[in-house]
């Protein structure tokens, strides 16, 4: 055990150049290496953080894009709806004046109908009484009323008893003629009866009359004047024709608007 | 039975005699560099890399982290130092496994320079960190009567580093020599084994009681004026700490 103070010195001197050249070939390098590798992989890392940010901005901004997008369509859809309505709405109302002015028009049309029907049948009631009517004074005609009838129209034949002052002007025409006057009955008159006639034209006229007598049984129950084509009577159906001519006046009257 | 390699000269050039304790060394330090330069001069900054340049890149981040677990300082101005120490004294301890070289640990001058060195360092890192009067204002600590005591301390664990390892490493490599002619086979291969597992340790232990002296020269003044503070390993790992207060009280009866 003994200590050899050269080899100590150099043993020395070795180990501080070793110290040296490991602090130059093996420690500096390593180090070094190893922080450049730190400082590579804290690059990557703050590089990664912002990626990862401007990835999270990104999907921040799509996320709002995203929304903005909803939110337009839902105002879009909103709007969509609520045209939709308003054409649904309008179209409703178009429908229902369109079937209202159909109905009114149905109705309308419907009233024309029932208002010609009831003038059809008021007419054809009319014609239907006329007829019967008609036919029943000519079956009910017999002497007396016939004698009436007679008497009626020799009355009206007066002047002075004349109410109606157009009738009277025309049987004071036809009477101013010189044409020879014929008296139209639907029955045959006796002898009385065409004397009282033939009387009463005589005071009217102040001469006697060139009277003749004819029967036509068309004319129903009454009497007629007849002289150059002018008429003059007095007959049930002379009435009843001047009552259809009134109804028809009425109805046409009531259907104008 | 040749007790130390230094009075086993090698090479006699006129005065200058090298002998197998300097020999190895070189070839040692030879190693060493050619390993390192062929390793460091393709280092690769990406994650992939060689299984060399994983290997060194372990092995000095390793030392990083024991320097400041010890130190609780950045460990950048200790790792040339204490590293190589590891380093040296690994590989030295090493050459014991080959047969026939005896490895320059083995000798109480290699032992004696290195503890030399490091009783040097102490002063030189306290100094040059805490400045000169407060280094040696802590010899004077906790009263100016340890004074003695302090110098005394100083001296003995100097030589106590110096005879630890030489014992150790020369106690191997003479017990396998004896063994080897006692019982030529079998039980020097696994005494071989235990001089491997010592020789390893041995290194850690220098290593790391040299980073111990060098931090307790400037410990006392942190406590007083500054944090503890790390830069490379800020977190301490409370076992290795444990482990190494262990060692630093057992310095002073080393085993072997």
């Amino acid at each position: 055990m003994s200590i050899d103070w050269v080899t100590v010195i150099a043993q020395a001197a070795n180990f501080l150049i070793l110290v040296y050249l490991l602090k130059r070939f093996l420690y500096a390098p390593v180090i070094a290496a190893m922080d450049r590798r730190e400082q590579r992989i804290k690059d990557r890392l703050e590089s990664a953080q912002q990626r990862e940010q401007a990835a999270d901005e990104q999907a921040q901004s799509h996320e709002n894009a995203l929304a903005q997008i909803e939110s337009e369509r839902q105002a879009h859809e909103r709007a969509a709806r609520e045209q939709a309505e308003q054409t649904r709405q309008r179209l409703i109302d178009e429908a229902r004046e369109q079937v209202s002015a159909r109905r009114a028009q149905w109705r309308e049309a419907l009233q024309q109908d029932k208002q010609s029907l009831q003038q059809a049948l008021r007419r054809e009631a009319l014609d239907s009484v006329i007829a019967v009517s008609d036919r029943l004074l000519a079956d009910l005609a017999d002497a007396n009323l016939q004698d009436a009838v007679v008497q009626r129209f020799a009355h009206s034949l007066k002047s002075d008893t004349h109410t109606d002052t157009e009738a009277n002007s025309q049987l004071d025409e036809l009477l101013a003629t010189d044409a020879s006057l014929q008296v139209i009955s639907s029955f045959s008159l006796n002898e009385q009866q065409q004397t009282c006639l033939s009387t009463t034209l005589e005071n009217r006229l102040g001469h006697a009359p060139n009277l003749a007598f004819k029967v036509d049984a068309s004319l129903g129950l009454g009497l007629a004047l007849e002289a150059n084509g002018q008429r003059v009577s007095w007959s049930a159906r002379g009435f009843f024709e001047s009552l259809d001519k009134r109804i028809d006046t009425v109805i046409n009257e009531a259907s104008q608007p | 039975m040749t007790i130390t390699p230094d009075n086993n000269v090698l090479i006699k050039i006129g005065v200058v005699e090298l002998n197998a304790t300097i020999v190895t060394t070189w070839a040692v330090m030879a190693v060493l560099v050619m390993v390192a330069w062929l390793v460091t001069r393709r280092l690769s900054t990406q994650a992939q890399m060689s299984r060399w340049q994983n290997l060194l890149e372990v092995l000095v981040a390793k030392m990083r982290d024991q320097i400041a677990a010890v130190s609780q300082q950045a460990p950048g101005p200790y790792l040339p130092f204490v590293g190589t120490l590891f380093v040296f004294i690994l590989t030295a301890n090493l050459l014991n496994l080959i047969p026939g070289i005896t490895p320059p640990t083995a000798s109480l001058s290699t032992t004696t320079a290195l503890a030399l060195c490091v009783f040097m360092a102490v002063p030189i890192f306290g100094i040059a960190r805490e400045g000169f009067l407060a280094y040696l204002r802590q010899y004077l600590r906790p009263t100016p009567l340890m004074l003695p005591f302090n110098l005394i301390g100083e001296l003995s664990r100097t030589i106590a580093l110096a005879v630890r390892l030489y014992g150790n490493i020369m106690s191997g490599t003479v017990i396998v020599g004896i063994l080897l002619s006692l019982v030529p086979f079998f039980f020097p291969v696994l005494m071989q084994l235990l001089g491997l597992i010592t020789g390893v340790i041995q290194a850690y232990i220098f290593a790391i009681l040299a980073m111990v002296y060098i931090a307790s020269a400037s410990a006392t003044q942190n406590v007083h004026a500054h944090p503890p503070q790390t830069q490379d390993q800020p977190v301490q790992d409370s076992h290795q700490s444990e482990s190494i207060q262990d060692t630093h009280q057992s310095e002073s009866n080393p085993h072997g």
